[in-house]
């Protein structure tokens, strides 16, 4: 059954169309990547189904419930949870603060709650950080931070917009384990990410936005062949040239050869 | 119809003193995000100055005007430079605390050297009009209303063709680009507070010349450039000249209808319907 | 350990104040009144200023209907003194409520602004309203002794300490402290930013609604420019800010340092103390920008890495 059902969505800044016509929806339980180049939209897309902005036009529903007119506090109780691109904590609180409020704000009470916290700063590793205020912390912690707020919401939805920027092998490794541990107990993810080694390792689905359109929707390894992801990517004359070179050296198969542009 | 004709010029001269002195407001806000308190304080100060420059040297006012530019152009980059820089970075209000600061201080000072009396500046055409079609145009006001329109143009010329005018303009556009660019923001920042001190000072001669202040008079005027400002929307150049003019009009033709006790009610209904209706100003930026 | 010592120390301020009016003369009772007062509105300031980080530039505008309110209640309407006085705070609770509902939309200075000009509209309302005692202000029957009203004032002070404790100690605190930090993250985990912002400004509203109905008691003579005067508000929020903004010692050391001080500068000269007033605010942008209290937990380790801040050095 689908978690979530976007419907012609669009969003214009001003004259500007930065999201057309978009419509998928996602299957619960699966992970999808939200692949694409800067300002394709994907931060947009994921601020227009998480509330915190609203829709020019178009639907989005969460298990068959309206959401584009919900205030994105309600979409939060729902349990539809989001990390953002650009971090954003609560300064002025601890770390514990942080992920405690959250899991306070869909009722959650006494010896639960701090069990429940205690849960998820061990999972996200920052148990040993828990007093500290979190403006004190670094960019990764920070990252860590969000994502173990947004779990603390309890979430069937948890979209992730690019929680693995600046991490180093080791960390991705680690952070890779951590949402295919995510996955298992059942939690549908859209996962935005620059990184292909991390989409190709947890996406069971990949949707790609280029100029504010859905260009290509299917398997990982299906989608990365496609010519024109690439070329959204890295523009058509390094196709064009990759794939001449391809040729030449008798490896024009690694290629989607019937999207080739001859 | 000829009373209401009247009504209509009046409030149309008036918004020229409202709109040089927005000219000045909406710059600092537009710019440096930066809401100056005393600013109605530096227009009063301005006032005081003239009634100086015409006793002591016997300038007449209108002439005093670039002197009395000079002045506050100088002394407001040493108070951005010294002062206002050394907090405008850390948060929005700690500077609407600082300027409030030294609006206490000016107005106080003012006190101790002006005495608290209310003051005029005595010119032979303070309080003669010209006539035209049979309608009264006040020498003072009307001179205000060119000069905003002058002032006007020459402040988008700068803006838009000169070196430092498009430093500013960059800088507005948020610090991190701007000092990308190699501009050095505090000397930025004090050019453009210099500016709008002297703006604000040529607003104020002519507040001087068309009312009676006293040191105290400062608030109302900030409280006004505030209103025309949000207005015009913040940091456009034109917004002060539409600003001010709709500001006068409502409130001369709404005094005329309700009765000069209600003028509050109608600028500061009026702005708080604007606020709330267009949250992030009228055309402006967000704070 | 550190909370024992804190509660121990807010005993000892709170019995030496309640020792003024025995111990010492009129004038200082007077004086301390005053105080109080100022520590009762600053502490109310300090919930939506402070700890929520919507810094309101009229909030006299509660303290001014609320007195005009209960004036105009109990001397026209010839309501008893206590009916009038909570009918007061709380129609002005309401009122604080309803406006925040739209004006707590706004970020930054536009906030400001609007609550200045909810401010200044309000005095401007109550002038032209002959009910509420039009521009000419009213007298109140005359009751009760100085001591009397320091008392009450005291325990308005209190009430407002003991409010902001119990919310910096409470989830709902730590709703404001995040909406403070971050407003579009506080509402991604679920927090109605709406109705936190909304109940931390009535809340606000009613502190200083109840400060104006004891002043006006208090005074027996109220009339708007002075219930109104925009002044008073700076003075909540420079009092909070100079104390510590989010604290709950905060604004009663900066309404306590600020009263003393301007004793002081009028003992000098009686125009000396605005500008000696004047010149502490600027002292305090500048070399106290965090407080005496400092803000909340940092301190040590607490280096600066705000996103908005650009060393000026350049």
């Amino acid at each position: 059954m689908a978690i979530l059902e976007v419907k012609g969505l669009g969003k214009d800044f001003g004259g500007l169309r930065v999201l057309d016509d978009i419509s998928f929806s996602l299957a619960e339980g699966t992970v999808t990547g939200l692949i694409g180049p800067n300002g394709a939209g994907k931060s947009t897309l994921v601020n227009l189904i998480a509330g915190s902005d609203r829709p020019t036009r178009g639907e989005i529903y969460f298990f068959s419930r309206p959401l584009h007119k919900l205030p994105s506090w309600r979409i939060a109780r729902l349990g539809l949870a989001r990390t953002f691109q650009i971090t954003r904590i609560f300064k002025d609180l601890t770390l514990r603060e942080n992920v405690r409020l959250a899991a306070w704000t869909i009722g959650m009470r006494g010896q639960k709650l701090e069990a429940e916290v205690d849960r998820l700063l061990a999972l996200t590793e920052l148990a040993d950080k828990a007093a500290v205020l979190s403006n004190d912390l670094t960019l990764p912690d920070q990252k860590r931070l969000q994502l173990a707020r947004a779990l603390a919401l309890q979430p069937k939805l948890l979209l992730l917009d690019e929680v693995m920027a600046g991490l180093n092998p080791v960390e991705l490794d680690k952070a890779i384990l951590l949402l295919n541990r995510l996955r298992q107990q059942g939690i549908t993810m859209l996962v935005i990410e620059h990184l292909m080694r991390v989409i190709m390792n947890i996406s069971d689905r990949v949707i790609v936005l280029h100029q504010g359109q859905l260009i290509a929707d299917g398997q990982p390894s299906e989608v990365v062949g496609l010519s024109q992801v690439q070329e959204a990517y890295l523009g058509s004359r390094y196709v064009k040239s990759k794939a001449a070179e391809m040729e030449v050296s008798g490896l024009g198969g690694m290629l989607n050869a019937g999207n080739q542009e001859s | 119809m000829h009373l209401w004709l009247q009504v209509l010029v009046n409030g149309i001269l008036q918004g020229g003193i409202l709109g040089i002195s927005a000219l000045a407001f909406s710059l600092q806000w537009g710019v440096m995000n930066l809401i100056n308190l005393a600013h109605g304080t530096f227009q009063v100060l301005a006032a005081y100055l003239t009634v100086l420059i015409l006793q002591h040297l016997g300038l007449d006012p209108l002439l005093a005007v670039p002197l009395v530019f000079i002045i506050f152009f100088l002394g407001g980059y040493l108070v951005q430079f010294f002062l206002i820089n050394r907090v405008i970075s850390t948060n929005l209000f700690m500077t609407l605390l600082l300027t409030y600061g030294m609006d206490f201080v000016l107005a106080n000072l003012m006190i101790l050297f002006f005495t608290a009396d209310y003051k005029s500046i005595n010119t032979p055409y303070a309080n003669s009009s010209w006539q035209l079609f049979g309608l009264q145009f006040p020498i003072v006001r009307s001179v205000a209303l060119l000069f905003l329109i002058v002032l006007s143009v020459l402040l988008w010329l700068f803006l838009e063709y000169s070196r430092p005018g498009r430093a500013i303009r960059a800088t507005s556009m948020g610090t991190e680009p701007a000092r990308l660019m190699g501009l050095k923001i505090p000397h930025v920042y004090a050019l453009t507070f210099a500016l709008s001190s002297g703006l604000a000072a040529t607003g104020g001669v002519f507040f001087g010349l068309s009312n009676a202040f006293s040191p105290a008079s400062g608030g109302p005027l900030t409280v006004g450039a505030f209103v025309v400002t949000i207005l015009g929307g913040v940091g456009t150049s034109w917004g002060p000249l539409v600003g001010g003019l709709i500001l006068g009009v409502l409130d001369a033709v709404g005094s005329v209808i309700f009765g000069p006790t209600y003028v509050n009610v109608i600028t500061f209904g009026l702005l708080l319907v604007i606020l709330v209706l267009r949250p992030n100003g009228v055309l402006g930026r967000a704070g | 350990m550190k909370r024992q010592r804190n509660m121990f120390l807010a005993a000892c301020v709170l019995l030496l104040a309640l020792c003024i009016p025995p111990l010492t003369n009129d004038y200082i009772v007077q004086v301390g009144t005053e105080m109080a007062m100022y520590a009762a509105l600053a502490g109310g300031w300090n919930l939506i200023g402070g700890l929520t980080g919507y810094p309101s530039f009229g909030n006299v505008a509660f303290f001014g209907l609320g007195a005009m309110l209960a004036g105009a209640l109990s001397v026209n309407a010839h309501w008893p003194y206590w009916l009038a006085a909570i009918a007061s705070v709380l129609g002005t609770g309401v009122f604080a409520l309803l406006l925040g509902l739209p004006l707590l939309r706004l970020k930054g200075h536009y906030f400001s602004i609007a609550t200045l000009a909810l401010a200044q509209a309000t005095l401007a309302v109550v002038t032209n309203t002959k009910f509420l005692g039009g521009g000419m202000g009213m007298s109140l029957p005359i009751v009760g002794s100085p001591g009397i009203f320091y008392y009450v004032m005291l325990s308005i002070a209190v009430l407002s300490a003991l409010i902001t404790y119990l919310l910096i100690h409470s989830e709902y605190g730590n709703t404001l402290l995040a909406i403070k930090s971050d407003e579009v993250a506080a509402q991604a985990v679920g927090i109605n930013t709406v109705l936190a912002k909304s109940s931390a400004f009535a809340l606000s509203g009613l502190l200083g609604a109840m400060a104006g109905v004891v002043y006006a008691i208090w005074q027996s003579y109220i009339d708007p420019p002075t219930v109104f005067e925009p002044s008073i508000t700076v003075l909540m929020l420079v009092m909070t800010m100079m104390g510590g903004a989010g604290t709950v010692a905060g604004p009663i050391l900066g309404a306590v340092l600020i009263g003393i001080l301007t004793q002081l500068a009028m003992a000098v000269s009686q125009n000396a103390s605005s500008l000696v007033l004047g010149l502490g605010i600027i002292a305090v942008v500048l070399f106290l920008p965090k407080g005496i209290m400092g803000s909340r937990r940092s301190g040590k380790g607490g280096k600066r890495r705000g996103k908005n801040t650009f060393p000026l050095r350049g």
